[in-house]
């Protein structure tokens, strides 16, 4: 009796672990059950083709190809075409490039064996990534082969050392020195030396650019050259004169831009510099081409390249440059995380990248300021904004510009159109063939009603570009390009509250680059070098119009008709109410005091400066984001407190039903049959459709509307084509026709930088047919992106997924690409809406800026793809605008759809790292979590109970939203009014349920066995001492 | 001078096990008023539960209880256990999405070690309490009567008193 005791002792001990370990971990694991479906590929709907499929064509969006063979040589090409086109040749001195064909070369760096295709993070993939050899040797150049070897050969010993997850990767660089390196490999004649710089970002975390594990590079700061390379730099220029190379060629191989105080010191004698990003599977043959004269450069940079990067006054308040210890609370520590939230104030407003350098350059030309200070621009900047050789060379000629007056009649508004023409001057100076990149830029007017009034103006601004088509030498085109009126009006934060025209001169010019448009102008100011500009301008590409001062005309959205007016006043310290004393203690930089308003992070030596500014809290700013947390939004006022109708019989619409009508005109988002099938949803579909956006859409086995793949892809789908095919969801044409390679993964596409740098609107657009088509073939209905976060820093983490500095280049790349995708029925969210440009402190961090600069710079970009690309959904940013998480802030709905006129839903960003309460969201315009947290849900139960009119509604507009975006989508191929959809439940959550039973059922017994085991040793206990 | 001769006398009739046991209760203490520092702070009430705290009490309450008698002693273990286990249980239940948060990017050491003391200390305590729990189950906690009993009848066979 002893050992059944101990051994129903110990089993009573197992078992009630593994019950409590089970309900528990059940409970958790339903709470997240879509994750785990993904982790397990389950099942979980089944869709029952229509008996009469055959007879309709349900085909809604149709491929271009045959096989996912097929789909992937065409991304090869336009990938290989991006790099082509965007690779951006930044120096070339000596006659370095174009090499000769045939010409030898040493490829210098470990990076060259193993370059950076792409970042890191949820937008990374992997992919069989060409060698640099095979490039430059498909393009007839001949590789140092020894070297090379020996390069490969100690990749273990050299080279980058990663750490980190999948999020939060970082790198060391670990470069071999001169020394390391084979004398016999090192030393072979060739005639050209590359050298790779390669640098690594990704999601998760931000570049060094002081402090922290210095490691290898030298002074802390990730972006500049480290010890080993400068080593290896200075020793190739001792070889250069030692004849053992004609050049030395340096190939930045990163999206985040290199610190390049280097780049002309005649210490390390680089002859050229080609930007090539990090480029993708496939780049290496474009390189090759670029290097050896195969394809002329056409790509034009989308960001200022910094010669100093410490001169950048947005690294004041930036990133990893601004102290926890000193501004974090108690209560602004995120709850999700617990790691303390930052605050980030964009106090350098619109003065960001070239607005900065160029607008201090002309103030320091003009000298009509005061306190202009020192500023040699020079020194600051190695190339500016747009900036881009050829191998060839083109003048410009012919500048129109002509006015063209709005309507009020049929509401049009004023254009300008702008023609100018490009020659190939090849015919005289001996170029090739190539393409120009024209570059459109105005200046606005500064006036003493900005200097009252807050208002900042950059000297040039971007407003449109056109790339030429391929110019023979000799040959001509002029392009064309048309800007609106509205392009040149001004948000006045302060004062009118909206967008306002301004008396004054307003100059438009054709430039190379901005430099080149600063250089126009003040040219036509009759500014020479004398007065101390880099270079003279050209008056004859300059127009100038004089306006008045309107706050009327551009006061309504161009969109949808509604008045614009401030949405963003408790982001700015300036205008929010709970702003306490740093209302005063705030100021913004300006160009009326460049010098007392300019901070820099970071002194000559690379040291840092506390110059952030340290926001102080009040009971206001607590109050407010406490809201974030609370539930749900308390009103009842809606509809007179009427809830919507819930599972109406009156009609029997299935989705499909509202995709078009009979003559397949789309049916509007307004029209009332959709008022049937919301009233058709039951609460519990409702809810089905608001509580889970994890890569999906949920599917209503009522209305037949299927559960969609929506997945990660910032700069281009990542997925496998079979992602979620054992789930019975994809039914991408991969899964579908049994493609042998549906298990591959779509090209690793170059960074988004090289996109923006092609300038290329068409190629754009056929590169989102491209995306559309691996979505189309790999059962994607939504994409998580692009991501068109601005380039704040070149130290941000994710700077590969984002476009530029710029957020009209941006945005109109984007809206090109978004309108491609839209061809194969794949609907974007655009990311990270918005402020969110630093992964230091993502998660909730506070980002403080005014309405100007929000809506002329960070917002812009959204605001473009949106309107002119149609662009219908966005993903939310996990910062908080001001104190408010961007979830709860309100304008998703109230700029975002009021004003830009955007149609379909918005995801939270992982809500595994949030900042409020999702639920709350929905009243805000944010309709689903990118998360599978059942954590919040029961809120809903909350507005059920009554008495929430407000928030029902908004629920059922979410659900409208929602079902809005999938039924104009790619998800509906193959369903047809007699579709059936069966939801299923996952086996996994069969066998949970089910070994939850038998341990519980063996508890029970243990229990029993333990309890009889005890009254048996009582018994035999008393026996005995009854017989004693 | 006679209380302590009785608490003498109780402590003489204790065993390794109720030493465990006494430990067991100590650290549900400790551990309770580690949960209470940590998470009572705005920004981690969210993962503060109170179930957590309700379990927590009734280890230590019901295992203070149980070992006061030598009847019921053998149970003390068990029941403070138990009921830390429940503790333990809603602990994970209610504060789970932080290790998904934390350890997103992969499990390594040096996360571990930027744990919020919260949870690092909790868990650590957790274990502690059910590994010497466990222990305490299986050890006596009293010394056995029948010996005494046994002892005191040859003592008093032999003349003395019993």
């Amino acid at each position: 009796m002893k050992a059944v005791k101990l051994i129903s002792k110990i089993c009573v001990i197992l078992f009630t672990f593994l019950f409590g370990v089970l309900v528990v971990g059940g409970t958790i694991v339903f709470e997240n059950e879509a994750a785990v479906n993904t982790f397990f590929n389950a099942q979980t709907q089944e869709v029952l083709p229509d008996p009469d499929a055959a007879s309709k064509d349900s085909e809604y969006f149709k491929t271009a190809f045959n096989s996912v063979a097929e789909v992937k040589a065409n991304g090869q090409v336009y990938a290989e075409t991006i790099v082509a086109e965007g690779a951006t040749l930044l120096k070339n001195q000596n006659g370095a490039l174009p090499l000769a064909a045939g010409a030898t070369v040493s490829l210098f760096s470990t990076s060259s064996v193993d370059p950076i295709a792409t970042g890191t993070g949820s937008s990374g993939s992997s992919g069989n990534v060409i060698s640099l050899k095979e490039g430059l040797e498909t393009a007839g150049l001949s590789v140092n082969e020894e070297l090379w070897m020996w390069y490969e050969d100690n990749l273990g010993t050299y080279g980058r050392v990663k750490s980190g997850g999948t999020v939060g990767t970082t790198w060391t660089i670990n470069d071999a020195t001169w020394e390391e390196v084979n004398t016999a490999a090192k030393t072979q004649q060739v005639d050209a030396a590359i050298f790779v710089l390669s640098r690594s970002g990704g999601e998760g975390i931000d570049s060094t650019i002081y402090g922290g594990d210095k490691g290898d590079f030298g002074d802390g700061n990730y972006l500049k050259l480290s010890p080993s390379e400068t080593d290896m730099l200075k020793n190739l220029k001792k070889q250069k004169d030692a004849g053992t190379f004609d050049h030395i060629i340096v190939l930045m191989n990163s999206a985040n831009q290199v610190q390049l105080d280097f780049i002309d010191d005649a210490e390390y004698g680089v002859d050229a510099l080609l930007w090539v990003g990090t480029y993708g599977e496939v780049g290496a043959y474009a390189i090759g081409d670029l290097l050896a004269g195969n394809v002329s450069p056409s790509g034009r940079l989308a960001d200022t390249f910094w010669r100093e990067h410490w001169l950048n006054p947005v690294h004041a308040n930036y990133a990893t440059l601004i102290d926890t210890t000193n501004n974090a609370s108690q209560w602004n520590t995120n709850s999700s995380t617990g790691q303390n939230v930052r605050d980030i104030v964009y106090q350098e407003g619109i003065y960001m990248g070239y607005r900065y350098t160029e607008t201090r350059y002309e103030d320091t030309v003009l000298k009509d300021k005061e306190n202009v200070g020192k500023f040699v621009y020079n020194d600051v900047v190695a190339y500016p904004f747009g900036y881009g050789l050829s191998y060839s060379h083109f003048t410009y000629s012919d500048f129109k510009v002509t006015r063209n007056a709005g309507s009020a009649v049929d509401g049009t508004e004023a254009t300008y159109t702008v023609s100018v023409k490009v020659t190939n001057a090849a015919a005289t100076d001996g170029g090739v063939s190539g393409k120009e990149v024209v570059q459109l830029y105005v200046q606005k007017p500064y006036t003493a009603y900005d200097r009252d009034n807050g208002i900042e103006k950059a000297s040039v601004e971007l407003v449109g570009f056109a790339k030429t088509d391929m110019l023979d030498p000799g040959s001509s085109q002029t392009v064309t390009i048309t800007i609106d009126e509205r392009d040149l009006t001004t948000y006045d934060s302060y004062k009118a509250k909206t967008y306002i025209i301004e008396d004054g001169t307003y100059y438009l010019t054709a430039g190379r680059d901005a430099h080149d448009a600063v250089n126009n102008i003040l040219a036509a100011k009759g500014k020479t070098v004398a007065d101390g500009m880099t270079a003279e301008g050209d008056q004859d590409m300059v127009y100038e119009e004089k306006k008045s001062f309107d706050a009327t005309t551009y006061s309504k959205s161009a969109a949808t008709g509604a008045p614009v007016t401030n949405k963003f006043d408790d982001v700015d310290l300036k205008l929010y109410e709970g702003a306490g004393d740093n209302k005063d203690r705030l100021t913004y930089m300006t160009r009326s005091n460049w010098e007392g308003t300019v901070f820099f992070g970071l002194d000559e030596a690379n040291n840092r400066k506390d110059t952030f500014f340290n926001v102080t809290y009040t009971d206001k700013m607590e109050e407010d984001f406490d809201e974030n947390w609370s539930p749900v939004v308390e009103g009842n006022t809606s509809h007179d407190g009427q809830y919507p109708t819930y599972g109406s019989k009156a009609t029997t619409y299935k989705l499909i039903d509202l995709r078009a009508f009979e003559d397949g005109t789309p049916i509007p988002y307004d029209n009332e049959i959709w008022d049937d099938l919301l009233d058709q949803l039951t609460w519990e579909d409702t809810v089905q459709l608001l509580s889970c956006g994890f890569r999906k859409t949920n599917p209503v086995q009522s209305i037949v509307k299927p559960e969609t793949i929506d997945h990660n892809g910032a700069s281009g789908p990542v997925q496998p084509y079979n992602e979620n095919s054992g789930a019975g969801v994809n039914r991408g044409y991969a899964v579908r026709t049994e493609d042998p390679d549906r298990s591959q993964r779509p090209v690793v596409y170059p960074c988004n930088a090289l996109v923006a740098s092609t300038f290329n609107l068409e190629l754009a657009d056929y590169y989102g047919r491209q995306w559309g088509e691996d979505c189309l073939w790999g059962g994607l209905s939504g994409l998580y992106g692009m991501g068109i976060n601005t380039h704040r820093s070149p130290y941000g983490g994710r700077n590969f997924e984002y476009y530029s500095e710029d957020p009209v280049l941006m945005g109109q790349i984007a809206a090109e690409t978004t309108k491609g995708m839209a061809t194969r029925g794949v609907y974007v969210y655009l990311k990270h809406c918005f402020l969110n440009d630093q992964e230091t402190a993502r998660c909730g961090g506070f980002t403080w800026a005014n309405e100007q600069t929000i809506r002329e710079v960070y917002l812009k970009s959204f605001q473009i793809a949106i309107e002119d690309g149609g662009a219908q959904c966005v993903m939310g940013g996990l910062n908080s605008l001001g104190v408010k998480w961007t979830g709860t802030h309100g304008f998703m709905n109230t700029v975002l759809r009021d004003e830009f006129g955007m149609s379909g839903h918005v995801v939270t960003d992982s809500y595994s790292c949030y900042n409020g309460s999702y639920v709350r969201g929905v009243y805000y315009g944010n309709d689903i979590p990118d998360g599978t947290l059942n954590t919040g849900k029961e809120n809903f139960d909350y507005v059920k109970e009554g008495g929430h009119a407000d928030m029902a509604w908004a629920m059922r507009e979410a659900a409208h939203r929602v079902l809005y975006t999938v039924v104009q989508s790619n998800a509906m191929n193959g369903i047809t009014s007699g579709t059936r959809i069966i939801t299923l439940t996952p086996w996994w959550v069969d066998l949970v349920k089910n070994l939850q039973v038998i341990t519980g059922v063996l508890l029970c017994v243990s229990v029993a066995g333990f309890a009889f085991s005890l009254v048996m040793t009582r018994n035999s206990l008393r026996k005995k001492g009854g017989r004693q | 001078m006679q209380v302590s001769a009785i608490l003498k006398d109780h402590f003489k009739s204790k065993t390794l096990g109720f030493y465990f046991t006494v430990a067991v209760i100590l650290l549900s203490l400790v551990q309770l008023i580690v949960y209470i520092a940590a998470f009572t702070p705005v920004s981690w009430e969210s993962y503060m539960h109170w179930s957590v705290i309700l379990f927590s009490v009734l280890a230590i309450v019901s295992g203070a209880a149980l070992s006061v008698s030598r009847f019921t002693a053998p149970w003390a273990p068990a029941a403070a256990t138990l009921m830390e286990f429940l503790s333990f249980l809603m602990f994970m239940r209610y504060g789970y999405m932080y290790f998904s948060q934390i350890f997103f990017s992969g499990i390594s050491l040096s996360l571990i070690m930027q744990m919020y003391y919260g949870y690092l200390v909790s868990i650590l305590l957790y274990l502690l309490i059910f590994v010497l729990g466990v222990i305490s189950m299986f050890l006596p906690q009293t010394k056995a009567k029948t010996k005494a009993k046994a002892k005191g009848k040859a003592h008093a066979a032999a003349g003395g008193k019993a």
